[in-house]
């Protein structure tokens, strides 16, 4: 039978290790010589045995008699096997909480019979509702204490009223005393109560449904590997199932294509559902990268720029409005702002909290602007993260689709129209290369001479536009990639009115190049400025070769960033054996010739 | 479900976990290598990156070398490197002498792998090390997180981990340190048995009882002995765990010092 995991939740001091120690002790799963260790532990500090040291291992936890981590342990009660997580009470400590209890299919929630909620409970109580754990049950702890049975009803009342508020139903209420151990493995005589012990009813657990089958098909894309001619994006399946011969959306591209195999080792699949692991390979070649969320056609996820999320936060830094944060679902791990703080709730008052409060433990509502489009679903949990640190759980809520309420508007002006007015078509001139191979200079010369000819001509260059329409963008694999996709949009615009556009970017992935071909059509030409890793670091006008050197500068193309070289480009223009003038005049000769009108009518060989 | 059905869904999701984590470590963090003992743990780790990656490793294998292997545990390192294809690096580790001399002797003696790990850490720069650990093994380890960052000098902070939860772990390695990846974290003694058999996963003949004695756990020939033990196949090496109440590391005579000499051990780098 497989492990039921159970958390144990509650306020610092309301004895939840000593109860998870006397569980251990008296279900029998306590080796004897870690008993003798436990007795020898506790007397070396002069305590009477302290069950709490079977859990916790660490010896500051021990000398100041606090649960600092989270940790688990294993006990075998009738027959089953039960993964026992101690969560630390101390507020401080309310992420490795949140560690310890995010997967638990039950849960118990102890409460100090003489003290009765406080204020860790009531974050407790939170977190139980966040993590919507099935399984709860109240133990009211060190009834040994207590001679006034209404006291205990009343710990066990409040109790059920603060778990209620947050919605999560209450399983069962049990009065204990973990340090006698009275009603967790034997029943007591101490109080009324006649119901089950806490052992009794962990035993009637049945651990969380399986991953949801009949969920719409989810899965989120880890990685892609390249095996003989494959492409097989590798991931999970979260929900649902999927089978050969489906059709797969891929988002938030939204493109769609056929599966053609289900990779697996050492056999191959021909169907996989929820909770298995697959590479998907497809039936013709298409783009996909780590993030992309898979589905079928019929059930897409919602593919958003614009989304609020409730975050349950753990760092010590509250959230910034304009602070630009990670927001991670699935595999997906996105640039996001914060827009606005809508509300911030006490989870201690369920109110909105005082001004000043300190963050850790709080609940914001954050208007969420992301740098790229994200496909998740509505409810989707979510992790906040600064520095790759997660420092939020969050649920996202009110996705605003992209792209609802735009329209793209027709022109009444035919591109043939433009180009007739012009004398010449619109275009864009790709240049790629390594930093200082040389693409800024070519390109500002070539539109100097093309101007003089009386072309419509225009040079993009990438380090202007991050000054300006991309001065949100970081250099991160991600904000290169949307960097280049704006470069590449807007070079569209500009030949589409007629325009050529001469574009220099270095653009060191081939991939994203291929994308930015694919975003403007038939009129895109890539020109490979080539020129040796040696020789662009000889020339160095911007200094960056000698700071990506010194470590300045991480992941700078050429130095510790990969470059691929053009496979075919369209030109190549060798500034290491060719002069400017040289580069320039055969630039200038390849966009006239790519620019030039093609007459409708082959004209007649002269006579 | 019947009871039977139940453990195989649940040794379905174990299995699925650590592929996820392995997949999501290899391609956050590069480059990479995995720590491999010839141990059980270790050996159904390699397995599972085999499945994760569709039948190759694709990083290096290291074993931290102390010359003090049984022998039989040598003789199963070359054959599975060949019969796996795994890029298999063999780091000698510097002697007892170079390792804190405040330690108690048995710790001391195991705390060479710290140090050979560290010398292969600055020499081949690696940013993540997976281990095959499991949080049931031993407390200090129960506190541990899948993916756990390491300062500049390896030193685990355990009062400064970060939180993990619905699958979400640490993306970034902290500045000039590493991190080790533990995509077995979740699993016990008795799950990775029951794996090695539904998989028929090679394992060290000295894991199976003979003349009345077996390695439950398989350390150096110095710090570990053999136990009493009848259990002579994988199955009964399963039954038999179902019902011990020893600790699985009872052999491991440097867990035995004192109350604090294992959590030194691993602050200080130790697996």
């Amino acid at each position: 039978m497989s492990d039921a995991r159970v958390v144990v939740l509650g306020h610092v001091d309301h004895g939840k290790s000593t109860l998870i120690g006397r569980l251990l002790h008296d279900s029998g799963s306590l080796p004897a010589a870690r008993i003798e260790e436990i007795v020898a532990s506790s007397r070396r500090r002069g305590l009477q045995t302290e069950w709490s040291f079977a859990l916790d291992a660490l010896q500051d936890e021990r000398d100041q008699a606090v649960t600092i981590d989270t940790t688990r342990v294993w006990l075998r009660l009738g027959g089953r096997r039960f993964a026992i997580i101690d969560a630390p009470g101390h507020e401080e400590f309310l992420a490795n909480a949140m560690t310890g209890a995010s997967d638990a299919d039950a849960a118990i929630f102890v409460i100090d019979a003489e003290r009765g909620i406080e204020d860790q409970s009531r974050r407790h109580a939170y977190l139980l509702g966040l993590l919507s754990i099935p399984h709860v049950i109240v133990a009211v702890n060190k009834i040994d204490a207590v001679h006034d049975p209404g006291r205990i009803l009343a710990a066990a009342e409040a109790a059920r009223t603060v778990l209620e508020a947050v919605g999560v139903a209450v399983t069962a209420i049990v009065p204990v005393s973990a340090r006698d151990g009275d009603n967790v493995v034997t029943r007591s005589q101490r109080t009324p109560y006649d119901g089950p012990t806490l052992a009794e009813l962990l035993t009637q657990i049945v651990p969380r449904a399986e991953a949801a089958q009949d969920d719409p098909f989810r899965m989120w894309v880890q990685d892609v590997y390249r095996r003989g001619g494959d492409r097989i994006a590798v991931g999970t399946i979260r929900s649902g199932r999927l089978r050969v011969d489906d059709v797969v959306r891929i988002s938030p591209a939204g493109k769609s294509i056929r599966v053609a195999a289900l990779r697996g080792w050492p056999r191959d699949l021909g169907s996989a559902v929820a909770g298995q692991t697959v590479g998907v390979v497809f039936e013709a070649p298409v783009y996909v990268d780590r993030g992309d969320l898979f589905s079928h056609d019929h059930d897409p996820p919602v593919t958003v720029r614009a989304l609020e999320v409730r975050a349950c936060w753990f760092d010590r830094e509250p959230p910034h409005v304009d602070e630009t944060l990670r927001l991670r679902a699935g595999s997906a791990d996105v640039s996001a702002r914060v827009v606005a703080i809508r509300r911030t709730i006490d989870p201690r008052t369920l109110e909105p909290a005082a001004h000043g409060v300190a963050s850790r433990g709080m609940v914001y509502s954050l208007a969420l602007r992301t740098a790229v489009p994200m496909a998740l679903d509505e409810g989707e949990r979510c992790a906040i993260a600064r520095r790759g640190w997660p420092i939020a759980a969050a649920h996202a809520e009110q996705l605003q689709p992209q792209g609802a309420n735009v329209f793209a508007s027709s022109h009444l002006i035919s591109a043939a129209q433009r180009a007739d007015r012009n004398a010449h078509r619109g275009l864009v001139l790709w240049l790629t290369g390594l930093p200082a191979a040389g693409k800024t200079t070519i390109a500002m010369h070539v539109e100097r001479e093309l101007f003089r000819r009386q072309y419509h001509v225009y040079a993009l260059d990438g380090d202007t536009l991050r000054t300006g329409l991309n001065s949100d963008l970081d250099f991160s694999d991600e904000g290169r990639r949307e960097n280049i996709r704006r470069v590449a949009e807007v070079g569209k615009l500009l030949a589409d009115g007629g325009t050529i556009a001469l574009i220099s970017l270095v653009s060191p992935s081939a991939e994203d190049r291929a994308r930015a071909r694919a975003i403007v059509g038939e009129a895109f030409r890539e020109a490979y400025v080539a020129a040796s890793v040696a020789v662009c670091e000889a020339r160095d006008p911007k200094r960056l070769y000698r700071r990506a050197r010194a470590g300045e500068i991480q992941g700078f193309t050429g130095v510790d960033g990969p470059y691929d070289v053009p496979a075919a480009p369209d030109l190549v223009l060798d500034t290491e054996r060719h002069d400017v003038e040289q580069t320039v005049a055969a630039a200038v000769e390849f966009v006239v010739e790519a620019v030039r009108m093609h007459p409708l009518v082959p004209i007649s060989p002269p006579a | 479900m019947t009871p039977a059905e139940h453990a195989a869904q649940d040794l379905d999701d174990l299995e699925t976990q650590a592929i996820t984590v392995i997949r999501d470590a290899y391609r956050l963090f590069a480059p990479c290598c995995v720590l491999w003992s010839m141990g059980k743990d270790s050996t159904a780790l390699l397995w599972l990156m085999r499945r994760a990656f569709l039948g190759e490793v694709p990083m290096p294998v290291v074993q931290l070398d102390t010359g003090m292997e049984l022998p039989e545990v040598y003789a199963f390192r070359d054959r599975i490197a060949r019969e796996w294809e795994l890029d298999l690096h063999v780091e000698v580790c510097p002697p007892e002498e170079a390792c804190d001399p405040s330690l108690p002797p048995q710790t001391r003696a195991a705390a060479r792998k710290t140090e050979g790990l560290s010398a292969l850490l600055a020499r081949r720069g690696y940013r993540a090390v997976f281990v095959g650990i499991r949080r049931d093994e031993q407390a200090t380890r129960a506190k541990e997180r899948i993916v756990s960052p390491r300062s500049l000098d390896g030193s685990w902070n355990v009062r400064e981990q970060p939180p993990e939860f619905w699958g979400y772990t640490l993306t970034e390695i902290p500045h000039g340190g590493h991190v080790r990846v533990h995509p077995l974290l979740a699993w016990t003694e008795i799950d990775v048995w029951r794996y090695i058999k539904r998989d028929d996963i090679p394992i060290v003949s000295l894991y199976l009882a003979r003349d009345g004695l077996r390695y439950r756990s398989l350390g150096e020939k110095n710090i570990t002995v053999p136990i009493a033990s009848q259990a002579s196949t994988i199955d009964e090496i399963i039954e038999e765990l179902a019902t011990t109440r020893e600790p699985e590391r009872a052999g491991r005579t440097m867990d035995q010092e004192t109350e604090a000499a294992f959590e030194r051990l691993r602050a200080g780098g130790y697996m």
